[in-house]
């Protein structure tokens, strides 16, 4: 009753309206409903109120005024919440959800102190851009203006730094390699691996752009004043599931980096399935400038670096073999992986360790918003993965589990040549996600894969990679970012053999090793700069042999445990000068030292090392530091733009390498063993000089050109009839060498159309040359010789061909040369008895690779709202059915001596696969 | 169905892991694969020296030709040199009372083929072997290919006081005394009679060594190889039955040649098992003149040498051990019986005509019931290699 005395009383005051909507307002409400406060608002005053219902459902309004102006009243009524209005002359009120419409800031910014009279302002673009809708609903997104920065306080310069996450709507996961840019003049960037991108934008009003493959274009619309941060969120494009990125500017000519090979797992995905899985490592092996010896090589050569020189990453958690059964299947799972990044040159400071290469691959966080189940099914192989929200749009989890069931399937099966074989892995990845407020967010990750194989002989091969890793990103400011993370990672590889009781012996080596690291990331002006700290623990058993049962006569060598620590401190700067030029520079000092208990032999230095030349034994005690390496590691790149489409780049790095691979590339199948520098094994260090240019042209065609030059001192070389497995001593089989390599790459891609892929072709030369004053570690008269990963020719095309919106068939071509091998050629007769004699070393040639692989994938329909979306993939590996030498080997029997090639698969394979995802 | 998943799954899993395969690789090299072989010595004993030269063979094969008319000739430095005479196809000799090598001075292999490619060696210095120290054995139990068996182990001592030698090679010559367990005694002239004849009985076998032993005094602080192993004899028929001799020739080697030697013996140890080792190409001290990358196999060793001998007689078997006598009861059932007939003594010519050896007659009258005759195998011991012989070195 009382209410509605002073609403006739109120009534009749005769509204003014200054210019600003002087209305004075008196009354009381309380705990009034939103709707209806609004409603007996309007109704006295002439006012109308602009807002979206999903802000105010829950509010309830309590204000009084007398004679109070109508600003100050309304500030009384949304002084609690996060609704700030703004109040038109006209009378009409709009309602933001924390964000301020400031009408006309010219007063201010005209009177600011700060203001420098040289700097142009643009100041028609501040009028702001009201938005009416039905019942005063709000809800189109892509034109609702987004305030960055405070309009009161715009800060110096005419531009501003705009940061943020863009997301994927469905699972509120970080897109990555999204691309954000202004049109006009074209500024942009890409997404980080978090989704996260910063933007130096000019002040102003404009539309902002977002794309990302797989995801529907969107914009928004923003008024900046100063530095602030927004989110984005992106939703899948269905319809165009093909259409691989167009974008304002193409990834490879806009980042700064050469020898970079990008791939989010959308562009996997749409990239030919060899086996119904897509393979991660096999596309990575069709790029330019890396290479496998061949199927069975545990592992890749990237521009004539041998296969310990990568440094294959998971999360952060270090990965020693990344290959199941031959390099047939990865071992990354991958319904789990976000991205991948290989760095062949250009590496940054925040990466060290290996000397030829980066490959950087993510795990993808759960779905924040539900649970979802994708898998795949195999004949021979099966994988599953679960994922969702643990709380909702905070932290998630994702389990992915694959597997081949080969032996059950062959015990049901009774052949005589395949009841020897056997081959089978396993792996299992999670990913657990929490994020603890908006600067906080903690990550854990583990992986685990096993891996059993015999290969027509008595021989068990297995190996066992464990890695798990902690992160915890913490967000001091928008352009301030830390992140501490804890990582641990085992491989474990052994072999038995079992052929005959009274040589039975199983031999094994393994790797452990913890780090602990912490970096920091900030965006200041253009630059991107990165700095941290971190250190590797290693402890590494190497090859030990046991006898098995107890008729077994072989003797037992265990070879001392080696442990060390290596650490790193290191900081660079991407300073973006201008549109047209970036560039990078960063410096890493690392430091490594070999901790005891263990042993050190002295030689006799006038022999070559050998077991009959020790002098002395220094023996140290635990803890005690053995022997120390350090030294500085200069990065530096930089792009530059001379035409739009066109760039060209150019890097140099400089990388160290403390922990070094031994393969015995003389025998049947693959041995090798791991050691770390010591007394007599320096470290690796290696100097890669780059040049690229990159150009894209039409519409979705891009060609890159690149060149590189690199030499490499202290690698491995072995002397002529080393042993390196099992020796204690093994510098006295190793010789230091000196490397160099340098090759041209070429690389064609199209990336629209029904027709899509790309053409890639490297010519590529790798030489190890060893020279001493001893003749023992001379190899080849001290003359430059291949190595034996030097592959001149390389040769990949990969095609896809849409014929529909469900059927794809996609094509995968390799060629190279076969790598150098050394095999006995004559035999000749001496001193009463018959000898071999050999080439030089790697004096020849294995034959040619070739192999052709096809693919015929059929997706379900695609109805979007189907519970379950399914697909089906029939594949053919090596179709021509080639067999293609893997290795050379030599037997005596008798008095002869025979020479053998082996080769892996001699005939084509043929799977089927069935996907699914519900 | 099921039958149609099985062929279906078969034939994939076939694939991935039936799949590899070991073919023979060719190993022809363009060029051809025979490369010259040199194989040549001079040591400070008496000559003649010997060089062989041949070509290699394609490891298919077992073709190891001769290389004649060459003109080889063995240099001293600042001293004579002499032309080798070929002998036999690719087999080159020094005349015993020519050159003959003195330690301390070096010497060279030139080696000129008929087709004008001409080769030679470095200069390799001829060091003194000091004198055996000690050549003895020791009775021992172990296990050879995995089978325990018992036998001498003999060993080697040596010394030089002046610090010279460290690097040492061992050659050696085996020889022993054997017999055969039904040497005739006599030889049939008429039905019942016969002759005295000379018994076979005893033979006279040797071999030489034919695996690469070496020794250095390299982590000794004196020169001095001690407890050397040599050869390991084992109670094995035939050598311990009777009386044994074995000489050990002692090379003292250049740093250079000992390399030489033990990259060879690495080479020829590999068993192509999971730890096959490098391939190792060994450097010759050989050299085309002209073109010295070529690829020369084979050796031009120099070395003084130092011998010494060393007997072991059955008796020197400790109690209980014994060497297998497998010949005897083998040859009890050789034994040819020709019964006495009209026909019996030409019977037996004939026989002994086509290679058996009358041995003895059975009963004591005359005519005898039969005749016995013996294969050469069980009678004659030079049918196992040995000579009647006795060798100038011989003790009893």
């Amino acid at each position: 009753m009382r209410n509605w005395i002073f609403l006739v009383l109120l009534l009749l005051s005769y509204p003014i309206l200054p210019q600003d909507l002087e209305l004075l307002i008196t009354g009381s409400y309380q705990e009034v409903e939103f709707e209806d406060f609004i409603q007996d608002f309007e109704h006295r005053y002439p006012v109308r109120f602009y807002y979206s219902s999903e802000w105010t459902k829950d509010l309830r309004i309590s204000a009084e005024g007398k004679n109070t102006p109508l600003s100050t009243f309304l500030k009384q009524v949304f002084e609690n919440t996060s609704i700030q209005c703004y109040i038109h002359t006209d009378g009409r009120i709009i309602l933001t959800f924390d964000y301020e419409i400031i009408p006309s800031i010219r007063s201010n910014f005209l009177n600011s102190e700060n203001q420098s009279e040289d700097e142009e302002v643009n100041l028609d673009i501040f009028d702001p851009i009201l938005v009416e809708s039905n019942s005063g609903e709000l809800n189109n997104l892509e034109s609702k203006p987004i305030i960055i920065g405070n309009p009161l306080a715009p800060g110096r310069g005419v531009t501003a730094s705009v940061s943020g996450y863009v997301k994927d709507f469905k699972s509120g996961e970080g897109l990555v390699g999204a691309s954000v840019f202004k049109k006009e003049p074209l500024i942009g960037t890409n997404t980080d691996t978090y989704g996260y991108f910063v933007l130096n934008l000019p002040k102003g009003e404009y539309d902002l752009l977002f794309q990302s493959v797989g995801m529907k274009d969107t914009k928004r619309r923003v008024i900046v004043y100063g530095d602030g941060r927004f989110d984005v969120e992106m939703s899948e494009d269905i319809i165009s599931l093909t259409e691989v990125v167009v974008l304002g500017e193409k990834d490879n000519v806009e980042s700064i980096q050469t020898g970079l090979v990008k791939l989010t797992m959308k562009d996997i995905k749409t990239i030919p399935t060899i086996l119904g899985e897509a393979d991660v490592m096999k596309i990575v092996l069709t790029q330019p400038g890396v290479q496998s010896v061949g199927e069975g090589a545990s592992g890749f050569n990237v521009r004539g670096g041998a296969t310990d020189q990568n440094l294959i990453l998971l999360d952060d958690g270090l990965i020693y073999n990344p290959n199941h059964l031959f390099g047939f299947f990865s071992a990354f799972n991958p319904d789990v992986l976000k991205s991948t990044s290989l760095y062949k040159s250009g590496i940054q400071a925040q990466y060290g360790g290996r000397i030829s290469s980066v490959f950087d691959v993510s795990l993808r966080e759960g779905n924040k918003k539900k649970f979802t189940v994708t898998g795949g099914i195999s004949p021979v192989t099966g994988r599953i993965t679960v994922e969702g929200p643990i709380k909702k749009d905070t932290s998630s989890f994702i389990l992915g589990v694959r597997s081949t069931y080969s032996n059950w399937v062959l015990n049901l099966i009774d052949v005589d040549e395949l009841k020897n074989s056997q081959g089978s892995f396993s792996d299992f990845i999670t990913k657990v996600n929490h994020q603890i407020d908006e600067k906080n967010d903690v990550t854990l990750s583990a992986y685990h894969s096993r891996d059993n194989f015999k290969l027509n002989t008595d021989t068990l091969y297995s190996y066992f990679n464990t890695s798990a890793s902690f992160k915890w990103r913490h967000a001091f400011s928008p352009s301030l970012f830390g992140l501490l993370s804890a990582s641990y990672t085992n491989y474990l590889n052994k072999f038995e053999s079992k052929k005959d009781t009274t040589n039975a012996f199983d031999s094994e080596y393994k790797i452990n090793q913890a780090n602990i690291k912490l970096d920091f990331n900030v965006f200041r002006n253009s630059h991107d700069i990165k700095f941290g700290i971190g250190s590797i623990f290693y402890n590494l058993t190497p090859t030990n042999i046991a006898p098995i049962g107890e008729a077994s006569v072989i003797n037992a060598v265990s070879i001392d445990e080696e442990k060390a620590i290596e650490s790193s401190v290191y900081i660079g700067d991407e300073f973006t000068i201008n549109r047209n030029l970036s560039i990078y520079g960063g410096i890493r000092v690392s430091t490594y030292s070999l901790k005891g208990p263990g042993q050190t032999f002295i030689y006799d230095s006038n022999f070559s090392k050998s077991i009959s030349t020790i002098r002395d034994t220094i023996n140290f005690s635990e803890g005690e530091n053995m022997e120390t390496y350090w030294g500085p590691e200069y990065r530096f790149s930089m792009r530059y733009k001379l035409l739009p489409d066109l760039s060209v780049k150019l890097s140099y790095d400089r990388t160290r390498q403390y922990i070094h691979r031994l393969t015995n590339t003389v025998a049947v199948a693959p041995t090798d063993s791991w050691r770390l520098s010591n007394s007599y094994l320096p470290p690796q260090i290696g100097d890669q000089y780059s040049i690229g240019f990159y150009k894209s042209f039409f519409k979705g065609y891009e060609i890159s050109l690149e060149g590189y030059y690199k030499e490499m001192q202290n690698l491995i070389a072995y002397k002529d009839g080393a042993d390196l497995v099992l020796n204690q001593a093994v510098e006295t089989d190793v010789i230091s060498a000196s490397g160099r390599s340098y090759g041209v790459e070429v690389l064609l891609k199209k990336n629209t159309g029904k027709l899509n892929g790309w053409i890639s072709y490297t010519f590529s030369r790798a030489f190890v040359q060893a020279e001493s004053k001893f003749e023992e570690e001379v190899i080849n008269r001290g003359e430059e010789f291949p190595a034996s990963y030097d592959k001149p020719h390389n040769l990949s095309v990969i095609a896809n061909y849409k014929f529909s919106r469900r059927a794809n068939f996609s094509l995968n071509f390799t060629y190279s040369t076969g790598r150098p091998v050394t095999f006995p050629i004559t035999k000749y007769q001496f001193n009463g008895s018959t000898y071999a004699a050999f080439s030089d070393r790697n004096q020849f040639q294995i034959p040619d690779y070739l192999r052709l692989d096809v693919a015929l994938n059929l997706e379900g329909n695609h109805k979007i709202k189907k519970l379950a979306h399914g697909s089906w993939s029939l594949s053919v590996y090596n179709l021509t059915g080639r067999n293609n030498a893997y290795s050379i080997f030599s037997r005596t029997n008798g008095g002869t001596i025979e020479v053998f090639q082996l080769s892996v698969f001699d005939r084509p394979i043929p799977t089927i696969t069935y996907n699914f995802k519900f | 169905m099921k039958e149609v998943k099985i062929i279906w799954t078969i034939y994939i899993a076939l694939g991935i892991l039936g799949a590899s395969c070991v073919e023979p690789f060719d190993t022809s090299i363009p060029g051809g694969n025979d490369l010259l072989v040199i194989d040549g010595a001079i040591t400070d004993e008496e000559g003649p020296y010997t060089v062989r030269i041949s070509k290699s063979s394609l490891l298919t094969e077992n073709n190891f030709p001769g290389v004649s008319g060459a003109t080889v000739a063995i240099e001293e430095e600042n001293g004579p040199s002499e032309l080798l005479i070929e002998n036999s196809s690719g087999v080159y000799l020094s005349s015993p009372s020519g050159i003959r090598g003195q330690p301390g001075r070096r010497y060279r292999l030139r080696v000129k083929l008929s087709d004008n490619e001409e080769y030679e060696s470095e200069w390799m210095l001829m060091k003194p072997s000091p004198p055996v120290d000690r050549l003895y054995w020791q009775f021992e139990e172990k296990l050879v290919n995995d089978v325990p068996k018992s036998g001498f182990q003999i060993y080697v001592d040596s010394k030089d006081p002046e610090d010279n030698t460290v690097f040492y090679r061992y050659e050696w010559v085996e020889t022993w005394k054997y017999r055969v367990p039904f040497f005739p005694l006599w030889i049939l002239t008429d039905e019942c009679s016969y002759q005295f004849i000379e018994p076979n009985d005893y033979c006279f076998k040797e071999a030489t060594s034919n695996k690469i032993n070496l020794s250095n005094s390299l982590s000794n602080e004196e020169d001095v190889v001690s407890r050397h192993p040599l050869l390991y004899v084992t109670t094995d028929p035939d050598r311990l039955r009777n009386r044994y001799s074995f000489q050990v020739r002692q090379h003292a080697l250049t740093q250079t040649e000992y390399l030489f030697w033990e990259g060879l013996q690495e080479t020829s140890s590999e068993s192509g098992s999971l730890f096959d080792v490098q391939p190792r190409n060994i450097k010759s001290n050989l050299s085309n003149v002209s073109r010295p990358n070529e690829q020369v196999l084979g050796y031009f060793s120099v070395s003084g040498v130092s011998d010494e001998r060393v007997f072991i007689s059955a008796e020197d078997l400790p109690d209980g051990v014994f060497v297998e006598d497998l010949l005897t009861p083998f040859c009890l059932q050789e034994f040819d019986t020709v019964y006495y007939s009209e026909t019996a003594l030409s019977e037996v010519f004939s026989k002994v005509r086509d290679g058996l050896l009358f041995y003895d007659f059975l009963g004591i009258e005359c005519p005898p019931n039969a005749y016995t005759l013996v294969t050469p195998f069980c009678g004659d011991c030079t049918v196992h290699g040995g000579t009647n012989q006795e060798p100038d070195f011989w003790e009893e």
